[in-house]
């Protein structure tokens, strides 16, 4: 197992990397939409504030644990549940809220991570091995519940590797696309459009439109679409050709350990590869 | 004139109080706001074959409890130590087979306090929710049933009933009217889902106090039976607005228990019988130090 955060550009630690990326995709995709990150969550976290001050201006965020609406912290606190990834929020939203709506499908937008996440989506993080005498107890279930009824789940590892990228998951958690193509849509409320991408130590992936099988989409520099497969459990959806994740802008890392991450929380982040 | 009875007793008081029970319910979340002091004074006073029915989310408070042997049954939604990694008294005790778990999640643990808490006997969720997971499969007590209005499948999540609630207030009279402050405030279904409620605080207060800040007050005190001036009492998980966690001793005991030492903890820890002693054996620059952190 190798320590990614170490083996990235002196510029940029993974992790950083990995925040600048989220924050991109919620300009993209999610601005003036509602949604929130979870425990264990920081590169998230950290993403979705960077999001509020420059892609996604509109955004609107949940952190999870502290129960903040749109917080404005700028020393990037290491769990959601910190009271100081509170401060400065809008609004805050009581445990019942959030379960009423991830019952009710109130969330557009949401990051989940698991002990494995298999080639079809699904998450898992009750455990490995044969139940209840787990080989490997995980964390229990929590909020990846809701990757079944958030309109966008939107799934994260630190860890890219063979054992947490798995073919198929032990149990599941948290719904993907459960056994690929229309399958999700059999099991689960028909209003969500299941996860849109993984963010890992070594690349981004998405998912093929029909089979809904895991894809290669970017690697991130310093790495090959070769080494991503050799570290991932199952045959990845390969593209003729594969871009590399934009490295991050000078602009970006400024406003990101200026006004987000001042005490360079995401320099040590464990990151790891393999 | 009559005065109200106080129902402040001291710590060990309350341990003997908690350690009757056998279904214990806490707050807090992650690692903020877990009732610290009680846990260890229940733990003292021999605490055993417990269920719990933690928060949605927990850490040393749980862990603790399980990797000290108190602990039968677990309800579980999640149990971690975040950045620092998994629960190690929690992983040990599932995977030697000494802990029975009920594998649930946020909506099972919280809506089957807010059912106790509302008198219902169960609150059903649409189908949707669980098919798509193993959560049926692996615990028996999601029951699929019928909307009997219009025929669609749901699952049933019964209502979690405790004996004893236990949380740690900021602020709480002599009568059990306590303040929570920061959280996602699950205090008052918690305790209105238990038979009786014991609170830990920071700072008695007066009941003036309490008037005068009522918009404050999370939690009224007509069902808690007990009140402890505890100090320090989530140490070392954070106290909103009063100190921060403590991670260096999150960190001491996530080692020790993952390496085996569990009983060299629970002996510097846990074993010391008044607030004082413990906060001796953690030491002033510390707890000083904390308070920045808040």
């Amino acid at each position: 197992m190798a320590e990614a955060a170490k083996s990235a550009s002196n510029d940029y630690s993974i992790p950083e990397l990995m925040t600048v990326a989220m924050a991109r995709v919620l300009g993209e995709r999610e601005d003036g939409k509602l949604g929130g990150v979870g425990a264990a969550a920081v590169v998230p976290m950290a993403a979705a504030r960077l999001a509020a001050l420059t892609t996604a201006p509109n955004l609107w965020w949940f952190c999870g644990g502290a129960s903040g609406l749109n917080p404005t912290f700028d020393r990037l606190p290491k769990s959601s549940a910190d009271p100081r990834a509170a401060l400065g929020s809008t609004g805050k939203k009581n445990m019942l809220d959030v379960v009423d709506m991830g019952i009710t499908g109130g969330w557009d937008w949401g990051f989940n991570g698991g002990l494995q996440i298999d080639m079809y989506g699904n998450i898992n993080m009750i455990g490995i091995g044969t139940y209840p005498q787990l080989k490997v107890r995980g964390p229990g279930t929590v909020g990846t519940i809701w990757t079944g009824t958030l309109r966008r789940p939107y799934l994260y590892t630190m860890h890219h590797a063979s054992r947490v990228l798995v073919e198929k998951c032990d149990y599941i958690s948290g719904p993907g696309y459960i056994s690929g193509g229309t399958s999700r849509w059999e099991k689960v409320q028909n209003t969500t459009e299941g996860p849109q991408l993984l963010f890992t130590p070594m690349a981004i992936l998405d998912f093929d439109p029909a089979s809904k099988r895991m894809r290669l989409k970017s690697v991130h520099p310093g790495y090959s679409a070769d080494d991503v497969q050799k570290n991932t459990g199952f045959e990845l959806v390969m593209p003729a050709s594969v871009p590399m994740t934009a490295a991050p802008t000078a602009e970006e890392l400024f406003v990101l350990r200026r006004h987000v991450d001042r005490d360079g929380v995401l320099k040590n982040v464990r990151a790891t590869i393999g | 004139m009559a005065e109200p009875r106080s129902k402040v007793v001291s710590l060990d008081e309350a341990g003997r109080m908690i350690a009757q029970h056998k279904v214990i319910s806490l707050a807090g979340s992650h690692s903020v706001n877990s009732p610290m002091a009680l846990i260890r004074a229940a733990i003292r006073n021999g605490a055993t074959g417990l269920t719990i029915i933690p928060p949605v989310t927990t850490a040393i408070a749980a862990d603790l409890m399980i990797a000290a042997g108190c602990v039968d049954t677990f309800y579980l939604s999640y149990i971690g130590f975040e950045t620092l990694g998994f629960a190690p008294g929690f992983r040990a005790a599932v995977e030697s087979g000494k802990l029975k778990v009920i594998e649930g999640d946020e909506p099972f643990v919280l809506l089957g306090t807010r059912a106790a808490a509302g008198g219902w006997p169960f609150i059903p969720v649409p189908a949707g929710v669980y098919d798509g997971t193993d959560l049926p499969r692996l615990n028996p007590l999601l029951k699929k049933i019928k909307d009997p209005h219009t025929g669609a499948d749901c699952y049933a999540i019964p209502a979690l009933h405790a004996d004893c609630c236990i949380l740690h207030a900021q602020e709480c009279d002599e009568l059990g009217n306590a303040q929570f402050w920061g959280g996602n405030n699950q205090e008052p279904d918690k305790a209105a889902a238990a038979k009786t409620v014991i609170i830990s605080t920071e700072r008695i207060v007066s009941i003036d106090h309490t008037r005068k800040h009522v918009d404050r007050v999370t939690l009224p005190g007509h069902k808690v039976a007990a009140v402890v001036h505890a100090p320090y009492g989530a140490h070392p998980t954070a106290s909103p607005g009063v100190y921060g966690a403590d991670e260096p001793h999150l960190k001491i005991y996530f080692d020790a228990v993952r390496k085996g030492e569990t009983k060299s903890y629970l002996d510097r820890f846990v074993a010391p019988k008044t607030q004082a002693e413990y906060l001796d054996q953690v030491g002033l620059e510390t707890l000083f130090a904390l308070q920045e952190n808040a």
